[in-house]
Formats: structure tokens, C-alpha cells, sequence
């Protein structure tokens, strides 16, 4: 035996769900481990920042909590984002920070910009996810799990728990949307 | 399918044009993905579309990625292993627990490795010990010395686990153990591999003195480099070791919270605590031990802002006081390491509230090991120079041998089976290991 942890390497997440389901908590830790880092950037890329970490702890320990619900026949992530969706929109129904942070990192990318005298990482980055909150909460969901999550289209409908043909023109609205808006950004900077 | 139909359309658009997002992300059946391919060839719309979501799609994904504090699982797994054990008991665990089991297998594993093993494998290259007995620390420190020195890269860097962007901390562990060592066995190999991996350490660093990449556990390569450059300059007195050092300790004090205390890198004094200041503490109280100066101010402060960390049970915390969510163990002893070595005295107040604890910790042998706390718990324990301490380290020291790969390919390193391991992988066990044990 090498270590603890590799007794459950190579067990795939339903199968680690039903041990956790029968307590096994070194189970859950394989999970937690193999997730926590799609989960983190799952929530940057929903707009939040410092409180990140603290919103996939409280995703995983409801998942946790929730462990007798999940059914193996369900892919895991689609229960983990379902959840992890549901824990974003309760933090944001309960803060009023987010603008506050986006003012904030708008200042820190614009001093950026004047420091090296080009369009910084930074602001590429800032760009990308004001331009993506600026969509409507069902279009930016559906491209923040599609695009930069990698989920599956039917994943998605799970997940937002609307039919299948709704991801699909909502992830062509949310795109177009996204390109006139980069398109705009870009005329305006010239 | 729907194509555009030049004659009775708009020329701007086209009716499968909806299709463009689910061909980009590789969303649509074989058979309508055929169909939209042979379209795109006709219908410039389409192409236009298909081609500027292509490049949206991939700026997207291009974005960097943000790194977990190395503390996450640990946060997360605490508040869960206290909901199972609070739990009623009928949801409770077996009592044969899977850390049970594995300590099982592993009293297991030794045995078979003296009746079995031993007998069958070839001869090793590492000295193995016949009898059964627990190795001396010296062999088993001799053969720790030899499997780093053999697992060194071609960079002079050595690997990490999972986590790649630890390998400058990681790689500044193998150092320091490698010049923790003083066996004449293996002087030229230590020698070699030290001057590969303080290179290593320097080409990893950039113009503002920062080692390795940019990220939030950066601030754990920047303590851990800097302190194995001071301690090879003091070793071998080099003057680009020297160099790199200063400019290490200038990224450091940059980095310092007006509280006094270290964040994680690029995160707002929110985040101050005392699991990030630790290494910079102990890296700048090396650094004037060997004689760099200017380093008193940010020394105190850092120090000051630990003595605010401490409850008057001697427990340090993590943000402040009485607040620690992966437990108060090793906060207290790494926190202890540092005010001895800021020369406070055993029977100081504050490090003698502290002393009960770290004893306590060293003789549970009922908590899994943690190579992490083990080494802040021998070294600061060492600083006592108390007859108590003896105890404790002899403690501590055996049950870390009796854990040391005897055979096989790994033979001389240390299993990462810690919570930390798989971050940094066997290298950062058997670096930390090969500290913490004593000679007897």
C-alpha cells in the first residue's frame, strides 16, 4: 500500500458517492480533492472572489449532507454544480458585494493597463467576466458551465432543470450576445 | 437541415445559424455535425459565425485558472469528519476505520517486509536493516540522503504531488533536509544535488525576487526558497546564493501586512494568518542568524502579530486568536518554532503556555501522522533543551522511522500518506521526515 488516498485513485465519482453514502468519509475526501479546483474557478467565474473558497467549502459539505439524495445513475458534477449553483445564488441573494468588488478590480486593471501600456491579462480577464456579468443570469449560467466548466449540454439542463433545446439557444444567445458586446468593447477602446 | 436560401433570406442571416454554438463545442449528433460541416462550406454566414464563436470559445477557456489554498480540503474534510463524529451513533462509523485499517496494513507491511521481502528481493542499494528493529536514525537519515540525491531532476528541481506549482517549495525542502545531513558517506552526492537545486531555485526566480509562479501558495515557495538559500549561503558561503537570498527577502518584507502578518500572495489582509507567515518568519530569523541585516522591524512585527495569535491557553490560531479550522497542533508548534528562535526563553510566559500542548501532540499516537506538524514539533521541542523534550522527541522521532520505506524501489523515502502528501508527494514526506528524526 503508498498511501492512504490511491485506494480510491482510480474509483470513478458514483462509485466514491456510495461509499460516502455508507460514511465513508476518505471517500469524500477523494472527491473533495478531485473537484475543489473546478469548483473554485466555477464560482471566480461566476463573479465572485475573496469568498470563493468559502462558498465550494459550503458546496462540498452540503453535498455531504445531501449524500443520501444522489443516485448513481445522475453524473456526480451535475449534482455537485446543481448544488454549487444553488449555493452562489443563496450568497449573492444575501450580499451586495459583488459590485463593490468589481468597481474595485476595474480600478486595480485600469492602473495595470497605464503601468504597462497595453490591455493587461488583468484586464482581459476583468473584460471577460464584467462582459459576462453583464448577461442575464440564464444566459451567463449556461455559458460559465458549457464554455469554461466543459459540461455537457444535457448536464446543463439538468443542472438549470430546463429542457434541453432551451440550453441550446441559450448558449447561442449568450454567445452572440458575447460578441457584439467584445465587438462593442473593442470599437470603443479604438 | 435548414440552410440559408440566397434567394427569399435576409444576406446577413441564416436560418441554421443557431447551430454555429453547438458545432463550436462539439455539441451537436455525428450525423448533424456532417450536415453542418458541408453547410459552413456554402454558407459565408455561417462560416463567419462559427469561426468568431470558435475564438470566443477559446479565449474563454484560455483564462487562468485560480489555484486552492492548500488548506481547502483540510477546512472542508474538518467540518465534515465533525458532523460524522457529532453525528448519533448509529450513523457513526465502524470503530475499524479505514485509518485503522490502514495501520493495520502497514504494521502488516513491516512485518512482511522483515519475513518476506527482505529474503526474496535483491540485494538493495540503500542499507536495510535484518533484524526487524526500527533503522538508526543515522541509516535511516543515510538512506533518505541517497533516494533524494537519486530522485533529483535533470533541472535540479525534484517533483512534487498533484500540485505543481508548489515544486520551488517543495524542491526548497529536498535542500534544506540535504543540508540538514552531515554523514561523510554522502557528502560529494549532497554537495552536487545542492548546488543543482540552489541553481534550480535561482533560475525559478524573477526581477522582483519572487520564486516560481504567481499564485496564492506562492507565499509558501517564496519562505521555504529563501530559507534554503540563506541556509546554503551559510553554509558554503556563496555569493550568488547570497544574492538571490536578498533579493528573496526583499519580496518578503514587500509582502508584509501592515498587522505584521503574511497573506497569501496577492490576497488582502483578510487572509493574514498564521499558516502563511511562518515560513517568511522562519526564513527572515534564519537570514539574520547568518548575518543579513535590516531584517529586526519586519522580524518584531511578524513576531508581535503571533503573540496576538496565541489564547491564554497557549493554543495558537490561524487568523486570530481562538480560531482554527483545521486544528491548533501545528499552527502551536510552528508558531512555538518561531518565537524560540527569535531567542524567547522556554520559560517565557507565552512559550511556556504553549510547551503542554506541543508534548501532548508529540506523545498522541492516536492522531495520524502529519510529517508537516512533526517537523515544527521536533524542532521547536529541540529548542527547549527540557528533559521533557527528550521524551517527546524520542516519541515523535520513532514513530516517524517505523514509517520509512525499508525495501523496494522507494526504499529510503517516506510514504506521502499525510494530509499534506498529496500536494507534495513523497518528496516533501521524506524531506520532512529525514529533519524530524533523531539520533538516538
Amino acid at each position: 500500500m503508498e498511501t492512504v488516498r490511491p485506494q480510491h485513485g482510480g474509483t470513478d465519482d458514483a462509485q466514491l458517492m456510495v461509499l460516502v453514502g455508507r460514511g465513508d468519509t476518505d471517500a469524500f475526501e477523494t472527491l473533495v480533492r478531485r473537484h475543489q479546483q473546478a469548483l473554485l474557478n466555477f464560482f471566480c467565474r461566476m463573479g465572485v472572489d475573496s469568498d470563493a473558497e468559502d462558498l465550494v467549502q459550503e458546496t462540498f459539505v452540503k453535498v455531504f449532507n445531501y449524500r443520501n439524495r444522489y443516485r448513481p445513475s445522475a453524473k456526480f458534477t451535475t449534482f455537485l454544480y446543481t448544488v454549487a449553483r444553488n449555493v452562489h445564488v443563496d450568497a449573492f441573494r444575501k450580499s451586495a458585494r459583488k459590485q463593490e468588488l468589481m468597481e474595485e478590480e476595474k480600478a486595480e486593471a485600469e492602473t495595470a493597463q497605464s503601468h504597462d501600456g497595453g490591455i493587461s491579462r488583468l484586464r482581459l480577464r476583468m473584460d471577460l467576466r464584467e462582459l459576462l456579468n453583464g448577461l442575464p443570469e440564464r444566459l451567463r449560467d449556461v455559458v460559465v458551465l458549457g464554455v469554461q466548466q466543459g459540461l455537457k449540454y444535457e448536464e446543463i439542463a439538468s443542472i438549470m432543470d430546463v429542457p434541453l433545446g432551451t440550453v441550446k439557444s441559450r448558449m447561442f444567445t449568450a454567445l452572440e450576445r458575447l460578441r457584439e458586446m467584445f465587438d462593442e468593447d473593442a470599437r470603443r477602446r479604438e | 437541415m435548414k440552410t440559408q436560401d440566397a434567394a427569399n433570406k435576409d444576406p446577413n442571416t441564416c436560418s441554421a445559424i443557431e447551430q454555429a454554438a453547438a458545432y463550436c463545442l462539439d455539441e451537436l449528433p455525428a450525423a448533424d455535425r456532417a450536415a453542418y460541416s458541408a453547410h459552413l462550406a456554402a454558407c459565408a454566414v455561417c462560416r463567419a459565425r462559427v469561426q468568431s464563436f470558435s475564438g470566443l470559445v477559446e479565449h474563454m477557456r484560455e483564462q487562468p485558472e485560480r489555484d486552492c489554498s492548500p488548506e481547502l480540503t483540510e477546512k472542508i474534510m474538518s467540518v465534515v469528519r465533525g458532523q460524522t463524529r457529532n453525528a448519533p451513533l448509529l450513523f457513526r462509523r465502524s470503530r475499524f476505520t479505514p485509518a485503522l485499517a490502514y495501520a493495520a496494513a502497514i504494521l502488516l507491511l513491516l512485518t512482511l517486509s522483515v519475513t518476506v521481502f527482505l529474503v526474496v528481493n535483491p540485494p538493495l542499494s540503500v542499507e536495510t536493516d535484518q533484524t526487524g528493529k526500527l533503522p538508526s536514525a543515522v541509516t535511516a537519515k543515510h538512506n533518505a540522503i541517497k533516494w533524494l540525491c537519486d530522485t533529483q531532476e535533470k533541472d535540479g528541481g525534484w517533483q512534487t504531488g498533484e500540485q505543481a506549482n508548489y515544486r520551488v517549495g517543495i524542491s526548497s525542502l529536498a535542500i534544506l533536509a540535504l543540508l540538514n545531513d552531515d554523514s561523510p558517506d554522502t557528502a560529494a552526492a549532497r554537495r552536487n544535488a545542492i548546488a543543482r537545486g540552489t541553481a534550480f531555485l535561482i533560475k525559478q526566480q524573477d526581477a522582483k525576487g519572487l520564486f516560481g509562479p504567481k499564485f496564492s501558495g506562492a507565499t509558501y515557495n517564496q519562505g521555504l526558497a529563501t530559507l534554503a538559500l540563506v541556509s546554503a549561503d551559510a553554509a558554503e558561503s556563496n555569493a550568488s546564493y547570497r544574492v538571490a537570498a536578498k533579493s528573496g527577502i526583499g519580496f518578503i518584507v514587500d509582502q508584509q501586512d501592515s498587522s505584521g502578518g503574511w497573506s497569501y500572495l496577492q490576497e488582502g489582509p483578510g487572509s493574514v494568518n498564521t499558516s502563511a507567515s511562518v515560513w517568511p518568519i522562519v526564513a527572515l530569523l534564519r537570514a539574520r542568524e547568518a548575518g543579513y541585516e535590516n531584517l529586526g522591524g519586519s522580524i518584531e512585527r511578524g513576531i508581535r502579530w503571533l503573540h496576538g495569535t496565541v489564547n491564554p491557553s497557549g493554543l495558537m490560531g490561524y487568523h486570530r486568536m481562538n480560531e482554527a479550522p483545521s486544528g491548533f497542533d501545528t499552527l502551536t508548534a510552528a508558531g512555538a518554532l518561531c518565537l524560540l528562535k527569535n531567542r524567547a526563553r522556554p520559560d517565557s510566559p507565552i512559550v511556556a503556555s504553549m510547551l503542554p500542548s506541543l508534548h501532548k501532540t508529540a506523545s498522541n499516537a492516536d492522531v495520524p501522522v502529519d510529517f508537516y506538524r512533526s517537523f515544527f514539533l521536533s524542532q521547536a521541542l529541540s529548542l527547549t533543551q527540557e528533559p521533557l523534550s527528550e521524551k517527546s522527541l524520542k516519541s515523535i522521532s520513532d514513530r516517524i522511522l517505523s514509517m520509512q520505506k525499508r525495501s523496494g524501489p522507494a526504499a529510503g523515502s517516506w510514504p506521502a500518506v499525510d494530509q499534506w502528501g498529496t500536494t507534495g508527494g513523497p518528496v516533501y514526506a521524506t524531506a520532512l521526515a529525514s529533519m524530524t528524526i533523531r539520533r538516538r
